[in-house]
């Protein structure tokens, strides 16, 4: 009896050893690259649904002990399709397809960075983490987990948001979408208001830090955000997204494609509607956007898209930043706005408090295949824009406007007692005069059409890939206010007009105050050598633009006297170069660096508002460079990047009398290292860390003397500037992510985000001061964010949906995020806003 | 095990998260909220006055000013040279620290109210006075019996020919001895001298016997107040004092010059106690979130007393009729201006005001402008209860500008409260009064 009971027992071990010994196989194999069959050195290979895992070393190989019961290898590699495959013995070679084929084109012309190869740094955030990180956040603030980043909503109206990188705004941070540039043509700047609807249509993002990929002459002296829109989706099908969140926030979303037809034809048409109350007070909004993409296979080898869209919008704003003091004895706390009053009941947005845009693209892309090595990709595009920003104008405008920056009242500010604008009595005031309305509100218009082509050739000679384009751009700008509404008032009188008697009785809808147009014409070339070897690849690059301005002004000059000027060139180039080595399988390193010149913005380029160019204006100079490592293994990646960029000869004019003197050496420092460290332990359970330390510095004092035409003295103008860190922007950031799958199908993530050394805004022109030499603006407090996040995948009606809840700020906490520094450079005299509190969003998408 | 650690350290960094800008909201409220009392009352010590004392010293620059700080000390009172508005507010910021901002005190105090005696003129008799007085006493230049001191109202109303009433002079005169000299005490009355009873005047014999305080000068100092000498050589001069008798006595004191000063004391049974001729007075201060100040700002709702200021001026005053004098109580209420003691409010109730108005002033007025005129008379019966109660109002104390904050009912078939503000803009007999806020009604306030 124990003797049968020994053997059983000894026989179940024996067996359960047996089956530990016998049930495990060895396959190994090669992986590589589809498109070229050359060996894929990194690539991950999982047994799937297990945590076994390898990588493939620098020829490609791999070999995986695989548990009986497993029947499916996972491999994935940045940049290319993660595919399984099944075991079907000891060997398996596996050939890996780019992830985005579909917009290979577009990504070249955009110079999306690949992993391991282009020498920049650069994160790619996909359409998933934007579906599940972004809940009703403003767009930029996707980017807020990466190194480098500061992004704040500002006042807190709809598409109100900005993004530094770096320590730079969005004038030194070139933004592409679809490879074509988008910052302003007069002052270089994005308005994210105007793509409102970006998050619903982008197909993939990157944001490449310092002097970036791109070929073009852009501004990338931060950096450059590239942004890719959903184009010729293969497949056939869509999706409905319909999301709620807080303070009535409401967004209808759906997408529907075609995929591509037999006869070469894929349709994709995408729309949403979005609106809410805003959780500042008073800053309601609404905005649609749509987006459409067409296109055709015309031949084998070549394929024409035509991709249309737009985001119209209106919304209500927050402009006047207050004193925390302040905010703290209003019965709103830090949700008051003081930029609005009631009328009919509803909220009316005073100056700079509210706006209303519409500024559709259209852009018609064709890309060629001349041969296997030899691909010309050419958009043309095209964007009009309607809209403005309403202004408070008039004799007394100060009824209903507050003092900039302190966002306090004027004497005369007519506030109601519940502390708002007070359009009623200032109608009355209107109604009872007899010279015209005295306040009114105008729409202050900065509309424009802008024409544009991109063409670049890419072909290879020997083992040199070369691109070379032009990127040629035509741009008017039209600025005007335009009566918006009297008031109360018969009529408004305005004597800005030259050409117009000053008594002329004025009405909605018409021009008053100025009317003027800029124009830029601008021609570049571009031009790109890439060395790719086994371990090895490396790029110079470089390019010429010309800008070429004219003003044209209507009120401030008779026709007789000349109204437009002449064009005034101004020449600009730059010239990079990077290079980026494998070590192995695990390790790389690259290293770059450029120096280009800009031309001065439109504004500088004229004295004033006036058509009197101003003849010494000087280009602002970058000089970048750029270290940095980086290791992949199964489970780790990381990236580590030391940068140093300087930024020369910040514009910087000072008028005396008649003469307006253009100064150089206004020059600025900004040097860090960034490191960024993304930890699979399983595949339930991915952890990020992001570590960014800068040091953002005005480099030198200005002292310049200025002289008249004929050499005499004038003046001096001293900028005390040196050892100033430069403000708004924090310059340590950093940032700790645990995404975990829970449940089967149930995902959660806690985001922290850390910000400290944080200065308040300030005009580095002002600082003119002996008193407050080596002064830094006040140092607002750190501060610490934690967002929240779950995805839950379900199946209705046999439709792949899920759930996505986003919580940002769970722990409520009250920060400050923008100020502007005050003379006592304390937040006694700078006045702020706050972020937001506690919002949250739950979203619903269905694919079909 | 490393999914604990992870977690531990994200929950480690969100509670470092809790709030940024801890550090500047303590500080806003550190200033804005200050800490505040207000109707407290204190009366001040012989510590606060020693403190007082202390503080002029430190920075007085002259005998004269060192000499009277003493006194703040001696005699715990305030005096003419160092006035009690000036040093109040450094000794309630000593006492009480953490009152800040908006709070108050009633503080009581002694201040000097300057010498009752008026400047004390001092004749010494010389050989010619003596020889004016004929008789014996011109011959012999002393006086030999006490009749002969019934001489110096005589001589002294010659030799001053210039004194005004209430003004008093020590007479210095020779004893038969020709060497010990005495003093005597006279009043003034405005035609004749007379001696001012229960007073003696320290001669330099006294001087001495005290041990010559202040080495051989006749005269007390800060170095030998009269407190640490009189009550002794009263004490022997006078060892059959009865309780609640009293003595001036006249001396001098060194005061960069010698002056002379007439001390009151009295005796308490078992000693002499000098009255420093000083009064207790209490006065508001306040804080500015800087420091405290004298507010002479007077607060008060009208009492049955206060309307009956009015209607007593309305009894007593020939230009108003009896007639406006209520006629069941004639005693209590009148309506001229429409006082009432008895109801305590100003009756404004056409139906009462016109049927006692033997002028005529509501005659051929309509109700809305009789109610305006009765509302006005009001207010100046309002200035003539200022003007009864505080007869001696000035325009500034140390100053600051007396203003006065009025709180009274009216009656016009329902009761209301309102407080009016007013200015006293001259003293005088009767004070001007000036209106400087309208009557504000604050019914909803009052209970």
């Amino acid at each position: 009896m124990k003797r049968n009971l020994f053997t059983f027992i000894l026989l179940l071990i024996l067996s359960g050893i047996s089956t530990g010994i016998v049930a495990q196989q060895t396959v190994k194999g090669i992986v590589t690259d589809a498109g070229d069959s050359t060996p894929i050195p990194g690539v991950t290979v999982m047994v799937k649904g297990t945590d076994i895992g390898t990588i493939s070393d620098i020829n490609g190989n791999y070999k995986i002990n695989v548990p009986q019961g497993k029947d499916y290898l996972v491999f994935s590699y940045v940049g290319m399709k993660t595919i399984e495959m099944k075991i079907t013995g000891t060997e398996l070679n596996v050939a890996l397809a780019p992830e985005n084929e579909e917009i290979a084109e577009i990504m070249v012309i955009a110079s999306f960075a690949k992993d391991r190869h282009t020498p920049v740094s650069f994160s790619t955030i996909s359409p998933e983490i934007i579906t599940e990180k972004l809940g009703n956040q403003e767009f930029p603030e996707i980017l807020k987990s990466t190194p480098s980043v500061y992004a704040t909503k500002e006042g807190g109206g709809y598409g109100d948001s900005r993004i530094n990188l770096r320590g730079f705004d969005s004038s030194n941070i070139g933004v592409l979408i679809n490879g074509v540039p988008v910052n302003g043509m007069e002052n270089g700047r994005v308005y994210w208001s105007n793509w409102a609807g970006l998050s619903d249509v982008t197909r993939t993002m990157q944001v490449q830090r310092g002097l970036g990929a791109s070929k073009l002459a852009i501004s990338s002296v931060g950096g450059t955000i590239n942004i890719i829109t959903k184009t010729t989706d293969a497949k056939k099908g869509g999706s409905v997204y319909l999301v709620t969140g807080n303070n009535g926030y409401s967004k209808t979303a759906f997408t529907l494609s075609t995929g591509i037809q037999d006869n070469g034809w894929a349709v994709t048409v995408s729309g949403s509607k979005t609106q809410g109350d805003g959780y500042v007070r008073g800053t309601n909004f609404k905005g649609y956007s749509y987006f459409f993409n067409v296109s055709k296979r015309l031949t084998d080898n070549q394929t024409l898209a035509l991709t249309a869209f737009g985001a119209p919008q209106w919304h209500n704003q927050r402009s006047s930043q207050h004193f925390i003091s302040t905010y703290l004895s209003k019965p709103d706390g830090v949700l008051y706005n003081s930029d609005f009053g009631y009328r009919n009941g509803k909220v009316y947005g005073g100056g700079y408090a509210y706006n209303e845009y519409h500024k559709p693209q259209i852009s018609l892309n064709h890309n060629w295949s001349i041969n296997s090595v030899t691909n010309l990709s050419t958009a043309i595009y095209a964007s009009k824009s309607t809209g403005g920003g309403r202004r408070i104008s008039g004799t007394q405008s100060n009824l209903l406007t507050f003092q900039y920056p302190s966002g306090e009242p004027n004497a005369e500010t007519l506030i109601t007692p519940d502390g708002h604008l007070d359009y009623d009595s200032v109608m009355k005031i209107n109604q009872a005069s007899n010279t015209g309305s005295q306040a009114i509100v105008a729409m202050s218009n900065n509309s424009h059409d802008w024409y544009g082509i991109l063409s670049s050739l890419n072909t290879k000679v020997g083992d040199i890939n070369i691109t070379a384009g032009i990127d040629g751009r035509y741009y008017k700008g039209y600025h005007y206010q335009v009566v918006d509404d009297l008031l109360g008032g018969k009529y408004f009188l305005d004597g800005a007009n030259v050409n117009r008697d000053a008594s002329t009785p004025l009405y909605k809808g018409d021009k008053f105050a100025y009317y003027s147009l800029g124009e830029v014409l601008w021609e570049g070339f571009f031009a790109q050598g890439e060395y790719v070897a086994e371990s090895f690849s490396g790029f110079v690059s470089g390019s010429v633009s010309n800008s070429s301005y004219r003003r044209t002004d209507y009120f401030a000059y008779t026709p007789e006297e000349g109204q437009v000027t002449d064009w005034t060139n101004f020449l600009g180039y730059s010239g990079k170069a990077g290079v980026n080595y494998n070590i192995n399988e695990h390790h790389n390193i690259f290293a770059n660096g450029g120096y280009f010149t800009r031309a001065p913005f439109f504004k500088y380029a004229f004295i004033g508002h006036t058509n009197t160019f101003n003849e010494g204006a000087k280009n602002e100079r970058v000089l970048s460079s750029e270290l940095g490592y980086g290791y992949r293994s199964v489970k780790v990646n990381a990236n580590v990047a030391l940068y140093r960029t300087k930024w020369m000869d910040k514009a910087l004019t000072r008028t005396l009398g008649q003469e307006t003197a253009n100064i150089t050496g206004l020059d600025a420092l900004h040097q860090g290292v960034e490191a960024e460290l993304t930890y699979k332990p399983s595949h339930k359970l991915t952890v990020k860390g992001m570590l960014s330390v800068g040091d953002w510095i005005w480099e030198k004092d200005v002292a310049a003397a200025v002289y008249d035409q004929n050499q005499v003295f004038m003046d001096s103008v001293f900028i005390y500037s040196k050892g100033i860190h430069v403000g708004n922007a924090a310059q340590t950031t950093a940032a700790l992510g645990i995404d975990a799958e829970v449940l089967p199908k149930l995902t959660i993530g806690v985001d922290v985000n850390y910000y400290a050394n944080l200065y308040s805004y300030f005009d580095i022109n002002s600082r003119v001061k002996e008193s407050d030499i080596g002064v830094d603006a006040w140092k607002m407090p750190d501060y610490t964010l934690a967002d929240f996040n779950v995805k839950y995948k379900f199946k209705v009606a046999g439709l792949n949906a899920a759930i996505y809840g986003k919580i940002n700020n769970i722990l409520d906490t009250e920060y400050i995020a923008d100020a502007t520094d005050g003379v006592t450079h304390d937040y006694a005299t700078s006045p702020v806003f706050y972020g937001f509190g506690r919002t949250w969003s739950i979203a619903l998408k269905v694919r079909f | 095990m490393k999914k604990y650690i992870i977690v531990s350290f994200i929950f480690g960094l969100l509670f470092t998260a809790c709030n940024p800008n801890k550090d500047i909201y303590n500080d806003i409220n550190k200033n804005e909220t200050p800490y505040s009392e207000t109707g407290l009352e204190y009366t001040l010590t012989s510590d606060d006055y020693t403190y007082a004392k202390s503080t002029i010293e430190a920075s007085a620059t002259n005998h004269s000013d060192t000499l009277w700080a003493s006194y703040i000390k001696q005699y715990s009172s305030f005096n003419t040279k160092f006035s009690a508005y000036k040093y109040i507010p450094s000794i309630l910021a000593k006492n009480f620290p953490a009152l800040n901002d908006g709070s108050n005190i009633v503080v009581t105090f002694n201040q000097y109210i300057g010498q009752m005696y008026g400047d004390i003129i001092t004749v010494v008799l010389n050989d010619n006075d003596y020889i004016n007085m004929g008789g014996d006493i011109a011959t012999n230049k002393y006086f030999s019996v006490p009749d002969d001191l019934n001489k110096l109202p005589g001589f002294l109303l010659s030799k001053l020919s210039n004194a005004e009433a209430n003004e008093y002079t020590e007479v210095f005169y020779k004893y038969p001895d020709n060497e010990t000299i005495a003093g005597s005490f006279y009043k003034f009355n405005g035609y004749q001298w007379t001696l001012v009873e229960n007073s003696i005047v320290l001669a330099p014999n006294d001087y001495n016997e005290m041990g010559a305080p202040g080495g051989t000068k006749n005269y007390f100092s800060e170095d030998a107040m009269p407190g640490n000498y009189l009550p002794e050589f009263l004490k022997l001069h006078y060892p059959y004092a009865q309780e609640s008798d009293e003595l001036t006595v006249v001396c001098h004191l060194f005061d960069f010059e010698s002056i002379v000063y007439a001390i009151s004391c009295n005796y308490d049974g078992s000693d002499w106690k000098i009255n420093f001729p000083g009064e207790e007075r209490v006065s508001q201060f306040k804080h500015d979130e800087e420091k405290w100040y004298f507010d002479p700002t007077v607060i008060f709702t009208m009492s049955a007393s206060d309307y009956q200021l009015i209607v007593d001026y309305v009894t007593g005053n020939p230009s108003i009729p009896n007639g406006y004098l209520d006629s069941s109580h004639p005693e209590n209420t009148e309506y001229y201006y429409g006082a009432s003691s008895h109801y305590g409010n100003f009756n404004l109730k056409l139906s009462y005001r016109r049927p006692n108005d033997p002028l005529g002033l509501l005659t051929d007025l309509s109700d809305a402008d009789a109610t305006a005129n009765v509302w006005e008379r009001m207010k100046e019966g309002i200035v003539v209860m200022l003007q009864q109660k505080f007869p001696n109002a000035v325009p500034s104390i140390e100053g600051v500008d007396v203003h006065y904050f009025v709180t009274f009912k009216v009656y016009d078939g329902a009761s209301y409260w309102y407080v009016i503000e007013y200015k006293c803009t001259a003293s005088g007999t009767p004070p001007t009064f000036e209106l400087v806020t309208d009557a504000e009604d604050i019914s909803g306030t009052v209970q």
